[in-house]
């Protein structure tokens, strides 16, 4: 029964309204402006938690993952999820941070990705 | 184009061709179950055949420190047939899944993992936008927001994109505690032939611009379509996945 008027409501769903959050201009802001380059991993792990910044719970320093094909660098990917819902979709925010053998940030960039059925 | 490596950084690029050259660069004896690509069994006997005498020795004491069982080796050494090579990845499994996370009213977002001992790596599809065409900024580096102009072409969702790579906290389908989970294939040896071919699917879907509908062709629909693809026709979700059988037709 459920699966016979679930389609229905979901339809009908799709009509309700959206949810916002936090946009990723806003975080690409936050971040540029807090998180230069030449900043540490540890201070940009410590920024990510401090400022909630991952859905999926606290970061450190055991996050950060060689980053394939330039063996020198490391990076480390924090989520926000939800920033915006419509009905059937949601809207995250990933940020990703590469560091250098020093662990120094070189390189930060932001995207929204999208979930939907 | 598709990954978040390829999207956010040409660095962590992990494409179809790269996946292809990894399932190539590991072929030797790690074919398992899917003879049909490169890797096969007599692909693994030719590289272990094409070693020097020396070459091959020094291969076959690695192989019995490593399995600490020189029947192994033995056999390897002994038969031209080549089935034994399958030894030295004996002890590696590649396991295909299909986990779900909830969306609404019961229904799921579904999307592939596969795990093997060196890596564990998720392909999915998603909408390329929310409920705003193309207008909603899709990437942007350091406060330089990229906005993409809507597109009349498609709808408030915008077309399929489709990405792969390190399944990680903080990629976007991470969680710990999914609606449904199943294991589609378990098969010993690691994972690089059928990772190739979901990549490949993946980086086809979002090539062929295919309107993204959440009802009738939707990231269930890309999970099976990659499914197929890879050589699993026949798997259906064990939770409720809208749009599961729609065909996406990537010509």
């Amino acid at each position: 029964m459920m699966r016979l008027l679930a389609p229905v409501a979901l339809v009908a769903a799709v009509a309700c309204a959206d949810e916002e959050g936090m946009t990723s201009e806003q975080i690409s802001a936050q971040l540029a402006q807090n998180l230069p380059n030449g900043t540490s991993a540890q201070a940009v792990v410590d920024y990510i938690n401090e400022n909630d910044l991952s859905s999926d719970g606290p970061v450190n320093l055991e996050s950060l993952r060689p980053v394939k094909d330039a063996p020198q660098t490391s990076d480390l990917l924090a989520i926000v999820r939800d920033v915006r819902k419509s009905a059937l979709v949601s809207t995250a925010v990933q940020m990703r941070f590469v560091f250098d053998d020093e662990q120094k940030l070189i390189e930060t960039s932001v995207r929204e990705i999208n979930t939907g059925l | 184009m598709s990954g978040i490596e390829g999207s956010t950084g040409a660095n962590q690029s992990v494409g179809a061709a790269a996946y292809a050259a990894q399932a190539r660069a590991h072929a030797n004896g790690t074919s398992g179950m899917h003879s049909n690509g490169p890797g096969g069994p007599g692909q693994a006997v030719a590289n272990f055949a094409d070693l020097s005498p020396v070459e091959q020795g020094r291969a076959l004491a690695a192989l019995d420190a490593q399995t600490g069982d020189p029947q192994r080796s033995n056999a390897l050494a002994l038969d031209p047939a080549g089935q034994p090579a399958h030894a030295a990845a004996a002890h590696e499994t590649c396991t295909v899944e299909v986990r779900y996370t909830p969306v609404a009213l019961g229904a799921n977002h579904a999307f592939i993992v596969t795990t093997d001992a060196d890596s564990q790596t998720y392909f999915r599809g998603g909408p390329a936008a929310n409920n705003e065409g193309l207008n909603s900024s899709s990437g942007s580096s350091s406060g330089d927001a990229v906005s993409q102009d809507f597109d009349p072409e498609f709808g408030i969702y915008g077309p399929i994109v489709t990405e792969y790579g390190d399944y990680r906290p903080g990629t976007v389908d991470w969680t710990t505690d999914p609606s449904g989970q199943q294991t589609v294939d378990e098969f010993a040896g690691n994972c690089d032939e059928v990772d190739a071919s979901l990549a490949g699917t993946m980086d086809a879907i979002e090539d062929a611009r295919i309107n993204y509908m959440p009802l009738h062709q939707n990231s269930n629909s890309t999970v099976r379509e990659g499914l197929e693809r890879a050589g699993y026709p026949d798997v259906d979700p064990v939770v409720w996945a809208p749009a599961w059988n729609t065909q996406l037709n990537t010509n």
